[in-house]
Protein backbone atom coordinates (compact mmCIF):
# COMPACT_ATOMS: atom_id res chain seq x y z
CA UNK A 1 0.00 0.00 0.00
CA UNK A 2 1.65 3.33 -1.07
CA UNK A 3 0.54 5.68 1.59
CA UNK A 4 1.59 8.54 -0.78
CA UNK A 5 -2.34 8.23 -2.72
CA UNK A 6 -3.27 9.31 0.23
CA UNK A 7 -3.89 12.74 1.65
CA UNK A 8 -3.02 13.19 5.63
CA UNK A 9 -6.52 13.49 6.86
CA UNK A 10 -7.37 9.72 5.39
CA UNK A 11 -4.08 8.66 6.44
CA UNK A 12 -5.16 9.69 10.22
CA UNK A 13 -8.93 8.27 9.88
CA UNK A 14 -7.38 5.25 8.34
CA UNK A 15 -4.47 4.09 10.63
CA UNK A 16 -3.76 6.76 13.18
CA UNK A 17 -7.46 7.01 15.22
CA UNK A 18 -7.63 3.00 15.20
CA UNK A 19 -4.51 2.65 16.50
CA UNK A 20 -4.98 5.62 18.99
CA UNK A 21 -8.49 3.23 20.12
CA UNK A 22 -6.36 -0.03 20.32
CA UNK A 23 -3.87 1.95 22.19
CA UNK A 24 -6.80 3.07 24.78
CA UNK A 25 -7.97 -0.55 24.86
CA UNK A 26 -4.59 -1.50 26.37
CA UNK A 27 -4.19 1.05 28.45
CA UNK A 28 -7.45 0.79 30.49
CA UNK A 29 -7.83 -3.14 30.20
CA UNK A 30 -4.48 -3.56 31.44
CA UNK A 31 -4.62 -0.36 34.07
CA UNK A 32 -7.98 -1.80 35.26
CA UNK A 33 -6.14 -5.69 36.21
CA UNK A 34 -3.10 -4.36 37.12
CA UNK A 35 -4.64 -1.98 39.60
CA UNK A 36 -6.84 -4.87 40.57
CA UNK A 37 -4.11 -7.09 41.05
CA UNK A 38 -1.75 -4.79 42.21
CA UNK A 39 -3.73 -3.52 44.96
CA UNK A 40 -3.79 -6.87 46.54
CA UNK A 41 0.17 -7.13 46.00
CA UNK A 42 0.47 -3.85 47.71
CA UNK A 43 -2.17 -4.86 50.71
CA UNK A 44 -0.08 -8.51 50.95
CA UNK A 45 3.24 -6.70 51.36
CA UNK A 46 1.80 -4.20 53.78
CA UNK A 47 0.14 -6.63 56.18
CA UNK A 48 2.81 -9.34 56.30
CA UNK A 49 5.50 -6.76 57.16
CA UNK A 50 7.35 -6.99 60.16
CA UNK A 51 4.26 -5.06 62.84
CA UNK A 52 1.56 -5.33 60.08
CA UNK A 53 -1.60 -6.86 60.51
CA UNK A 54 -0.97 -10.42 59.60
CA UNK A 55 3.27 -10.54 60.22
CA UNK A 56 4.30 -13.36 57.83
CA UNK A 57 7.92 -12.40 56.88
CA UNK A 58 8.03 -15.76 54.94
CA UNK A 59 5.17 -14.44 52.27
CA UNK A 60 6.66 -11.23 52.65
CA UNK A 61 10.37 -12.13 51.48
CA UNK A 62 8.79 -13.95 48.42
CA UNK A 63 6.22 -11.40 47.03
CA UNK A 64 8.90 -9.28 48.14
CA UNK A 65 11.10 -11.45 45.70
CA UNK A 66 9.07 -11.73 42.74
CA UNK A 67 8.02 -7.86 42.48
CA UNK A 68 11.70 -6.98 42.34
CA UNK A 69 12.50 -9.83 40.03
CA UNK A 70 9.28 -8.75 37.44
CA UNK A 71 10.31 -4.94 37.89
CA UNK A 72 13.75 -5.56 37.09
CA UNK A 73 13.14 -6.90 33.65
CA UNK A 74 13.36 -4.03 30.72
CA UNK A 75 9.70 -4.32 29.59
CA UNK A 76 10.22 -5.81 25.95
CA UNK A 77 12.42 -8.54 27.25
CA UNK A 78 9.56 -9.46 29.64
CA UNK A 79 7.53 -9.39 26.94
CA UNK A 80 9.52 -12.19 24.76
CA UNK A 81 10.15 -14.14 27.50
CA UNK A 82 6.74 -15.09 28.84
CA UNK A 83 5.37 -15.66 25.87
CA UNK A 84 4.64 -19.46 26.89
CA UNK A 85 2.48 -17.82 29.74
CA UNK A 86 0.72 -15.17 27.31
CA UNK A 87 -0.42 -18.06 24.86
CA UNK A 88 -1.70 -20.21 27.97
CA UNK A 89 -3.51 -17.79 29.01
CA UNK A 90 -4.97 -16.02 25.46
CA UNK A 91 -3.99 -18.52 23.35
CA UNK A 92 -1.86 -16.78 20.77
CA UNK A 93 1.13 -14.32 21.24
CA UNK A 94 0.21 -11.54 18.45
CA UNK A 95 -2.20 -8.96 18.63
CA UNK A 96 -3.67 -6.40 20.91
CA UNK A 97 -5.63 -8.87 23.49
CA UNK A 98 -2.08 -10.75 23.55
CA UNK A 99 -0.67 -7.59 24.76
CA UNK A 100 -2.70 -7.46 27.72
CA UNK A 101 -0.59 -10.43 29.20
CA UNK A 102 2.83 -8.89 29.37
CA UNK A 103 1.49 -5.68 30.01
CA UNK A 104 -0.27 -6.78 33.33
CA UNK A 105 2.32 -8.58 34.35
CA UNK A 106 4.58 -5.99 33.79
CA UNK A 107 3.10 -3.19 35.44
CA UNK A 108 1.06 -5.24 38.21
CA UNK A 109 4.11 -5.09 40.93
CA UNK A 110 4.95 -1.52 40.15
CA UNK A 111 0.95 -1.07 41.12
CA UNK A 112 1.65 -3.22 44.10
CA UNK A 113 4.49 -0.86 45.48
CA UNK A 114 2.42 1.93 44.53
CA UNK A 115 -0.20 0.37 47.19
CA UNK A 116 2.30 -0.21 49.45
CA UNK A 117 3.89 2.62 49.84
CA UNK A 118 0.82 4.76 50.23
CA UNK A 119 -0.30 2.22 52.89
CA UNK A 120 3.22 2.93 54.79
CA UNK A 121 1.89 6.73 54.62
CA UNK A 122 -1.09 6.09 56.77
CA UNK A 123 -0.37 6.86 60.58
CA UNK A 124 0.01 4.18 62.42
CA UNK A 125 -1.90 5.56 65.14
CA UNK A 126 -4.97 5.43 63.05
CA UNK A 127 -4.41 1.53 62.51
CA UNK A 128 -3.61 1.08 66.47
CA UNK A 129 -6.87 3.51 67.06
CA UNK A 130 -9.20 1.45 64.56
CA UNK A 131 -7.84 -1.90 66.60
CA UNK A 132 -8.83 -0.27 69.96
CA UNK A 133 -12.90 0.01 69.06
CA UNK A 134 -12.71 -3.95 67.42
CA UNK A 135 -12.40 -3.23 63.73
CA UNK A 136 -11.29 -6.33 61.65
CA UNK A 137 -8.29 -6.92 60.05
CA UNK A 138 -9.89 -6.30 56.37
CA UNK A 139 -12.29 -3.37 57.78
CA UNK A 140 -8.74 -1.81 58.86
CA UNK A 141 -7.35 -2.15 55.44
CA UNK A 142 -10.72 -0.82 53.59
CA UNK A 143 -12.26 1.27 55.99
CA UNK A 144 -8.62 2.56 57.26
CA UNK A 145 -5.83 2.26 55.63
CA UNK A 146 -7.38 2.27 52.20
CA UNK A 147 -9.85 5.11 52.43
CA UNK A 148 -7.42 7.74 53.79
CA UNK A 149 -4.80 7.01 51.22
CA UNK A 150 -6.83 7.52 48.53
CA UNK A 151 -5.13 10.60 46.96
CA UNK A 152 -1.62 9.33 47.13
CA UNK A 153 -2.78 6.23 45.37
CA UNK A 154 -4.26 8.13 42.86
CA UNK A 155 -1.18 10.22 42.08
CA UNK A 156 0.65 6.88 42.82
CA UNK A 157 -1.59 5.16 39.90
CA UNK A 158 -1.35 8.37 37.79
CA UNK A 159 2.34 7.64 37.04
CA UNK A 160 1.81 3.91 36.72
CA UNK A 161 -0.90 4.20 33.84
CA UNK A 162 1.95 6.61 31.95
CA UNK A 163 4.51 4.02 32.54
CA UNK A 164 2.08 1.50 31.00
CA UNK A 165 1.59 3.84 28.06
CA UNK A 166 5.26 3.50 27.19
CA UNK A 167 4.61 -0.55 27.39
CA UNK A 168 1.86 -0.03 25.01
CA UNK A 169 3.84 1.53 22.37
CA UNK A 170 6.37 -0.79 22.82
CA UNK A 171 4.35 -3.89 22.37
CA UNK A 172 3.89 -3.02 19.32
CA UNK A 173 7.05 -3.98 18.64
CA UNK A 174 6.23 -7.94 18.96
CA UNK A 175 2.63 -7.50 16.76
CA UNK A 176 0.34 -5.79 18.94
CA UNK A 177 -0.73 -2.77 17.59
CA UNK A 178 -1.71 0.90 18.70
CA UNK A 179 0.12 4.08 18.15
CA UNK A 180 3.41 2.46 19.00
CA UNK A 181 3.28 -0.33 16.17
CA UNK A 182 2.34 2.43 13.76
CA UNK A 183 4.84 4.81 14.89
CA UNK A 184 7.52 2.25 13.84
CA UNK A 185 6.12 0.30 11.06
CA UNK A 186 4.23 2.84 9.20
CA UNK A 187 6.78 6.33 10.47
CA UNK A 188 10.00 4.85 11.00
CA UNK A 189 10.32 1.77 8.78
CA UNK A 190 8.46 3.64 6.23
CA UNK A 191 10.54 6.84 6.76
CA UNK A 192 6.87 9.18 6.94
CA UNK A 193 8.07 11.57 9.38
CA UNK A 194 4.71 12.95 9.47
CA UNK A 195 2.69 9.87 10.44
CA UNK A 196 5.70 9.64 13.37
CA UNK A 197 5.19 13.26 15.06
CA UNK A 198 1.59 12.92 14.33
CA UNK A 199 2.23 10.54 16.80
CA UNK A 200 4.46 11.26 18.98
CA UNK A 201 2.27 14.42 19.38
CA UNK A 202 -0.63 12.39 20.21
CA UNK A 203 1.40 10.83 22.79
CA UNK A 204 2.21 13.84 24.08
CA UNK A 205 -1.27 14.90 24.40
CA UNK A 206 -2.63 11.67 26.15
CA UNK A 207 0.21 11.80 29.06
CA UNK A 208 -0.81 15.23 29.89
CA UNK A 209 -4.29 14.42 29.57
CA UNK A 210 -3.86 11.87 32.23
CA UNK A 211 -1.44 13.69 34.61
CA UNK A 212 -3.89 16.89 34.47
CA UNK A 213 -6.63 14.52 35.18
CA UNK A 214 -5.01 12.76 37.59
CA UNK A 215 -3.80 16.17 39.66
CA UNK A 216 -7.33 17.20 39.67
CA UNK A 217 -8.53 14.45 41.06
CA UNK A 218 -5.73 14.41 43.75
CA UNK A 219 -6.62 17.90 44.57
CA UNK A 220 -10.44 17.47 44.58
CA UNK A 221 -9.89 14.19 47.31
CA UNK A 222 -7.05 15.80 49.39
CA UNK B 1 -12.53 -3.66 87.42
CA UNK B 2 -9.25 -4.18 85.97
CA UNK B 3 -7.06 -6.69 88.27
CA UNK B 4 -3.54 -6.85 88.09
CA UNK B 5 -1.83 -9.24 89.31
CA UNK B 6 2.20 -9.50 89.21
CA UNK B 7 2.23 -8.44 85.50
CA UNK B 8 5.42 -8.44 83.56
CA UNK B 9 6.18 -7.71 80.01
CA UNK B 10 9.23 -7.73 78.51
CA UNK B 11 10.26 -6.27 74.31
CA UNK B 12 10.63 -9.28 72.19
CA UNK B 13 13.23 -7.74 70.60
CA UNK B 14 15.66 -7.60 72.65
CA UNK B 15 14.42 -8.95 75.95
CA UNK B 16 14.79 -5.78 77.78
CA UNK B 17 11.86 -5.77 80.44
CA UNK B 18 9.37 -2.79 80.11
CA UNK B 19 7.26 -4.01 83.02
CA UNK B 20 7.72 -5.48 86.19
CA UNK B 21 5.94 -6.74 89.47
CA UNK B 22 2.83 -4.36 88.28
CA UNK B 23 0.07 -5.38 90.80
CA UNK B 24 -3.26 -3.00 90.61
CA UNK B 25 -6.76 -2.80 90.83
CA UNK B 26 -9.07 -0.31 89.33
CA UNK B 27 -12.27 -0.36 90.77
CA UNK B 28 -15.72 0.37 88.88
CA UNK B 29 -16.15 3.86 88.14
CA UNK B 30 -12.98 5.19 89.19
CA UNK B 31 -11.18 7.98 87.21
CA UNK B 32 -7.25 6.42 87.61
CA UNK B 33 -3.74 7.74 86.88
CA UNK B 34 -1.06 5.97 85.54
CA UNK B 35 1.60 8.74 85.78
CA UNK B 36 5.45 8.39 85.26
CA UNK B 37 7.78 9.80 82.99
CA UNK B 38 8.01 8.97 79.40
CA UNK B 39 9.55 5.69 79.25
CA UNK B 40 8.39 4.35 82.52
CA UNK B 41 5.98 2.00 80.81
CA UNK B 42 2.87 3.43 81.43
CA UNK B 43 1.48 3.35 77.97
CA UNK B 44 2.69 -0.27 77.88
CA UNK B 45 0.69 -0.45 80.85
CA UNK B 46 -2.66 1.13 79.13
CA UNK B 47 -2.46 -1.00 76.04
CA UNK B 48 -1.93 -4.02 77.82
CA UNK B 49 -5.57 -3.43 79.34
CA UNK B 50 -7.47 -3.82 75.92
CA UNK B 51 -5.00 -6.16 74.42
CA UNK B 52 -3.26 -4.05 72.02
CA UNK B 53 0.37 -5.58 73.45
CA UNK B 54 0.51 -8.61 74.97
CA UNK B 55 2.62 -8.92 78.79
CA UNK B 56 4.45 -12.43 79.21
CA UNK B 57 3.94 -13.28 83.22
CA UNK B 58 1.65 -12.67 85.49
CA UNK B 59 -2.57 -11.79 84.79
CA UNK B 60 -4.66 -9.23 83.69
CA UNK B 61 -7.95 -9.48 84.40
CA UNK B 62 -11.16 -6.69 83.09
CA UNK B 63 -14.18 -8.18 84.85
CA UNK B 64 -12.70 -11.43 85.67
CA UNK B 65 -11.85 -11.61 81.89
CA UNK B 66 -8.08 -12.98 81.65
CA UNK B 67 -7.48 -10.24 78.96
CA UNK B 68 -4.11 -12.40 77.38
CA UNK B 69 -5.91 -15.86 76.73
CA UNK B 70 -8.74 -13.75 74.45
CA UNK B 71 -9.02 -14.82 70.95
CA UNK B 72 -8.84 -12.87 68.30
CA UNK B 73 -12.60 -12.72 67.78
CA UNK B 74 -13.09 -12.10 71.51
CA UNK B 75 -10.49 -9.64 71.67
CA UNK B 76 -12.15 -7.90 68.90
CA UNK B 77 -15.58 -7.98 70.94
CA UNK B 78 -13.76 -6.95 74.20
CA UNK B 79 -12.64 -3.99 72.92
CA UNK B 80 -15.82 -2.98 71.69
CA UNK B 81 -16.39 -2.41 75.69
CA UNK B 82 -13.27 -0.71 76.22
CA UNK B 83 -13.10 3.04 74.39
CA UNK B 84 -10.12 4.52 74.23
CA UNK B 85 -8.44 7.94 73.23
CA UNK B 86 -4.84 8.89 71.86
CA UNK B 87 -2.49 11.76 72.23
CA UNK B 88 -2.18 12.60 68.77
CA UNK B 89 -6.28 12.21 68.64
CA UNK B 90 -6.30 9.71 65.81
CA UNK B 91 -9.12 10.70 63.73
CA UNK B 92 -9.26 9.57 60.02
CA UNK B 93 -7.90 13.11 58.23
CA UNK B 94 -10.32 12.66 55.24
CA UNK B 95 -13.33 12.17 56.95
CA UNK B 96 -15.97 14.49 58.26
CA UNK B 97 -16.40 14.27 62.51
CA UNK B 98 -19.42 12.66 61.55
CA UNK B 99 -18.27 9.71 59.46
CA UNK B 100 -15.16 9.55 62.39
CA UNK B 101 -17.33 9.20 65.35
CA UNK B 102 -19.82 6.63 63.26
CA UNK B 103 -16.93 4.57 62.18
CA UNK B 104 -16.85 2.01 65.04
CA UNK B 105 -20.96 1.48 64.73
CA UNK B 106 -20.19 1.09 60.96
CA UNK B 107 -17.81 -1.68 61.68
CA UNK B 108 -20.08 -3.18 63.89
CA UNK B 109 -22.53 -2.77 61.14
CA UNK B 110 -24.98 -0.86 62.97
CA UNK B 111 -28.28 -0.17 61.39
CA UNK B 112 -27.67 3.15 59.87
CA UNK B 113 -30.82 5.04 62.20
CA UNK B 114 -29.31 3.86 65.03
CA UNK B 115 -25.80 5.48 64.10
CA UNK B 116 -27.12 8.45 63.18
CA UNK B 117 -29.35 8.70 66.43
CA UNK B 118 -26.18 7.80 68.55
CA UNK B 119 -23.48 10.13 66.81
CA UNK B 120 -25.50 13.14 67.08
CA UNK B 121 -26.02 12.45 71.04
CA UNK B 122 -22.77 12.06 71.40
CA UNK B 123 -21.63 15.12 69.35
CA UNK B 124 -24.30 17.10 71.11
CA UNK B 125 -22.33 15.37 74.44
CA UNK B 126 -19.15 16.95 73.62
CA UNK B 127 -20.09 20.19 72.34
CA UNK B 128 -19.29 19.33 68.97
CA UNK B 129 -23.08 19.25 66.90
CA UNK B 130 -22.07 22.13 64.83
CA UNK B 131 -19.07 21.13 63.66
CA UNK B 132 -20.63 17.93 62.30
CA UNK B 133 -19.48 18.21 58.88
CA UNK B 134 -16.12 19.61 59.20
CA UNK B 135 -12.69 17.86 58.73
CA UNK B 136 -10.52 17.47 61.62
CA UNK B 137 -7.79 19.38 59.64
CA UNK B 138 -10.01 21.81 60.26
CA UNK B 139 -10.55 21.45 64.16
CA UNK B 140 -8.31 22.96 67.23
CA UNK B 141 -6.64 20.22 69.29
CA UNK B 142 -9.51 20.40 72.26
CA UNK B 143 -12.19 20.06 69.28
CA UNK B 144 -10.51 17.00 68.10
CA UNK B 145 -9.80 15.36 71.00
CA UNK B 146 -13.80 15.81 71.91
CA UNK B 147 -14.70 14.12 68.29
CA UNK B 148 -11.95 11.39 69.30
CA UNK B 149 -14.02 11.26 72.91
CA UNK B 150 -17.60 10.76 71.06
CA UNK B 151 -16.07 8.11 68.98
CA UNK B 152 -14.55 6.05 72.22
CA UNK B 153 -17.99 6.62 73.82
CA UNK B 154 -19.97 5.23 70.50
CA UNK B 155 -20.14 1.50 72.08
CA UNK B 156 -20.94 2.62 75.55
CA UNK B 157 -17.92 1.20 76.96
CA UNK B 158 -17.46 0.93 80.33
CA UNK B 159 -14.30 1.62 80.35
CA UNK B 160 -12.19 4.13 78.53
CA UNK B 161 -8.84 4.39 78.23
CA UNK B 162 -6.56 7.56 78.06
CA UNK B 163 -3.03 7.51 76.55
CA UNK B 164 -1.46 11.13 76.98
CA UNK B 165 -5.24 12.41 75.73
CA UNK B 166 -4.32 15.93 77.25
CA UNK B 167 -0.87 16.37 76.71
CA UNK B 168 -1.00 18.25 73.13
CA UNK B 169 -3.49 20.85 74.29
CA UNK B 170 -2.87 23.96 76.09
CA UNK B 171 -3.80 24.15 79.95
CA UNK B 172 -6.98 25.60 79.23
CA UNK B 173 -7.96 22.90 76.47
CA UNK B 174 -6.67 20.41 79.03
CA UNK B 175 -9.10 21.40 81.68
CA UNK B 176 -12.14 21.33 79.65
CA UNK B 177 -11.28 18.31 78.62
CA UNK B 178 -10.90 16.68 81.74
CA UNK B 179 -14.22 18.42 82.86
CA UNK B 180 -16.16 16.41 79.73
CA UNK B 181 -14.10 13.07 81.08
CA UNK B 182 -15.04 13.83 84.69
CA UNK B 183 -18.95 14.92 83.67
CA UNK B 184 -18.75 11.76 81.50
CA UNK B 185 -17.64 9.56 84.67
CA UNK B 186 -20.35 11.08 86.96
CA UNK B 187 -23.22 10.59 85.04
CA UNK B 188 -22.56 6.64 83.59
CA UNK B 189 -20.25 5.80 85.95
CA UNK B 190 -17.53 4.58 83.29
CA UNK B 191 -14.61 3.39 84.65
CA UNK B 192 -11.78 5.72 83.39
CA UNK B 193 -7.81 5.25 83.18
CA UNK B 194 -5.83 8.21 82.27
CA UNK B 195 -1.97 7.84 81.20
CA UNK B 196 -0.05 11.39 81.63
CA UNK B 197 2.66 13.26 82.90
CA UNK B 198 1.00 16.09 83.91
CA UNK B 199 0.23 16.23 87.41
CA UNK B 200 -2.02 18.59 87.34
CA UNK B 201 -3.98 16.13 85.30
CA UNK B 202 -3.72 13.85 88.39
CA UNK B 203 -4.44 16.86 90.72
CA UNK B 204 -7.32 17.99 88.94
CA UNK B 205 -9.40 14.81 87.40
CA UNK B 206 -8.17 11.61 89.50
CA UNK B 207 -9.06 9.97 92.60
CA UNK B 208 -6.47 7.52 92.43
CA UNK B 209 -3.34 6.84 91.08
CA UNK B 210 0.15 5.05 91.17
CA UNK B 211 3.46 6.29 89.64
CA UNK B 212 5.61 4.41 87.46
CA UNK B 213 9.51 4.34 87.79
CA UNK B 214 11.00 2.50 85.17
CA UNK B 215 8.50 -0.44 84.71
CA UNK B 216 7.65 -0.50 88.25
CA UNK B 217 5.63 0.88 90.99
CA UNK B 218 6.99 3.16 93.15
CA UNK B 219 3.84 4.68 95.25
CA UNK B 220 0.01 3.70 94.42
CA UNK B 221 -2.66 4.97 96.64
CA UNK B 222 -5.52 7.96 96.34
CA UNK B 223 -4.25 10.77 94.83
CA UNK B 224 -5.09 12.60 98.26
CA UNK B 225 -3.02 10.44 99.97
CA UNK B 226 -0.18 10.66 97.35
CA UNK B 227 0.04 14.09 97.76
CA UNK B 228 -0.36 14.44 101.48
CA UNK B 229 2.37 11.90 101.55
CA UNK B 230 4.63 13.61 99.08
CA UNK B 231 6.68 10.66 97.99
CA UNK B 232 10.22 11.10 96.62
CA UNK B 233 8.96 9.89 93.32
CA UNK B 234 6.34 12.18 93.28
CA UNK B 235 8.59 15.03 93.94
CA UNK B 236 11.19 13.71 91.39
CA UNK B 237 7.77 13.14 88.68
CA UNK B 238 7.34 16.91 89.58
CA UNK B 239 11.14 17.81 89.00
CA UNK B 240 11.71 19.41 92.36
CA UNK B 241 15.25 19.60 92.73
CA UNK B 242 15.91 17.85 96.16
CA UNK B 243 16.02 20.31 98.76
CA UNK B 244 18.64 20.95 100.94
CA UNK B 245 17.64 19.95 104.65
CA UNK B 246 19.64 20.97 107.68
CA UNK B 247 21.40 18.66 109.61
CA UNK B 248 20.41 19.84 113.13
CA UNK B 249 16.81 19.10 114.54
CA UNK B 250 14.24 17.82 112.63
CA UNK B 251 12.50 18.20 109.33
CA UNK B 252 8.61 17.91 109.43
CA UNK B 253 6.53 18.47 106.51
CA UNK B 254 2.86 19.22 106.68
CA UNK B 255 0.01 18.62 104.12
CA UNK B 256 -3.63 19.77 104.70
CA UNK B 257 -6.21 21.06 102.63
CA UNK B 258 -6.68 24.68 102.83
CA UNK B 259 -10.46 24.36 104.12
CA UNK B 260 -10.91 27.92 105.34
CA UNK B 261 -8.73 30.95 105.83
CA UNK B 262 -8.16 29.94 109.58
CA UNK B 263 -5.54 26.88 108.21
CA UNK B 264 -3.48 29.72 106.76
CA UNK B 265 -3.02 30.63 110.62
CA UNK B 266 -1.67 27.45 111.59
CA UNK B 267 2.08 28.43 111.95
CA UNK B 268 1.69 31.91 113.50
CA UNK B 269 -0.99 30.48 116.13
CA UNK B 270 0.91 27.27 116.79
CA UNK B 271 3.85 29.17 117.12
CA UNK B 272 2.32 31.78 119.74
CA UNK B 273 0.19 29.11 121.66
CA UNK B 274 3.98 26.84 121.81
CA UNK B 275 5.83 30.01 122.62
CA UNK B 276 8.22 28.45 120.04
CA UNK B 277 9.69 30.00 116.91
CA UNK B 278 10.99 28.06 113.77
CA UNK B 279 12.29 28.09 110.76
CA UNK B 280 9.63 27.77 107.63
CA UNK B 281 12.12 25.62 105.10
CA UNK B 282 9.33 25.69 102.04
CA UNK B 283 6.15 25.58 101.60
CA UNK B 284 3.68 25.82 98.23
CA UNK B 285 -0.02 25.68 97.89
CA UNK B 286 -1.36 23.23 95.06
CA UNK B 287 -4.95 23.05 93.69
CA UNK B 288 -6.38 20.01 94.27
CA UNK B 289 -9.41 19.06 92.96
CA UNK B 290 -11.89 21.54 94.01
CA UNK B 291 -9.83 22.46 96.99
CA UNK B 292 -6.50 24.16 98.26
CA UNK B 293 -3.76 21.86 99.51
CA UNK B 294 -0.60 23.12 101.38
CA UNK B 295 2.44 21.86 101.97
CA UNK B 296 5.21 22.92 104.20
CA UNK B 297 8.34 21.83 105.63
CA UNK B 298 9.76 23.63 109.26
CA UNK B 299 12.60 22.60 111.28
CA UNK B 300 11.90 22.04 114.07
CA UNK B 301 14.78 21.28 117.22
CA UNK B 302 15.24 18.47 119.78
CA UNK B 303 13.43 19.94 122.63
CA UNK B 304 10.21 21.20 120.77
CA UNK B 305 9.34 17.97 118.89
CA UNK B 306 6.99 16.25 120.60
CA UNK B 307 5.05 19.64 121.56
CA UNK B 308 5.00 20.74 118.02
CA UNK B 309 3.97 16.68 116.73
CA UNK B 310 1.33 16.93 119.55
CA UNK B 311 0.09 20.09 118.18
CA UNK B 312 -0.63 18.79 114.72
CA UNK B 313 -2.01 15.65 115.31
CA UNK B 314 -4.20 17.09 117.71
CA UNK B 315 -5.74 19.70 115.24
CA UNK B 316 -5.70 16.59 112.61
CA UNK B 317 -2.73 17.89 110.39
CA UNK B 318 -0.88 15.41 108.22
CA UNK B 319 2.62 15.59 109.12
CA UNK B 320 5.57 13.08 108.67
CA UNK B 321 9.33 13.76 108.95
CA UNK B 322 11.86 14.16 106.55
CA UNK B 323 15.17 12.02 106.74
CA UNK B 324 18.35 13.64 105.25
CA UNK B 325 18.10 13.07 101.53
CA UNK B 326 20.03 9.76 100.55
CA UNK B 327 18.25 8.05 103.22
CA UNK B 328 14.60 8.37 102.73
CA UNK B 329 13.27 5.32 100.80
Amino acid sequence: MALNNFTFAEICQMIIVPAFFDTLKMLVISGVLSTFLGFFVGVILIITEKGGLCENVVVNRILDFIVNTVRSFPFIILMVSIIPFTRLIVGTSIGDTAALVPLTVAVTPFMGRIFQNSFKEVDPALIEAAKSFGASKAQIVVKVMLKESVPSIISGLCLAIINLLGATAMAGAVGAGGLGAVALTYGYQNFNQEIMYSICVVLIVLVAAIQYFGDWIYKKLK
Amino acid sequence: MIEIKNLKKIWEDDGSSVLEGINLKIEDGDIYALVGRSGAGKSTLLRCINGLTSYQEGSLKVDGCEVKELKEKELREFRRHVGMIFQQFSLLERQTVYQNVALPMQCWKYSKEEIDKKVKELLELVGMSDKMNARPRNLSGGQKQRVAIARALTMDPKILLCDEATSALDPKTTNSILELLMEINARTGITVVIVTHQMEVVRKACNKACILEGGKIADEGSVREIFIKQPRSLRRLLGEEEMKLPETGHNIQIAHLLGSLEDGELFGKMSRDLDYVFPILDGKIMEYQNDNMGIFVINVDDEHLDAVTGYLTQRNYNWHELESAGEEA
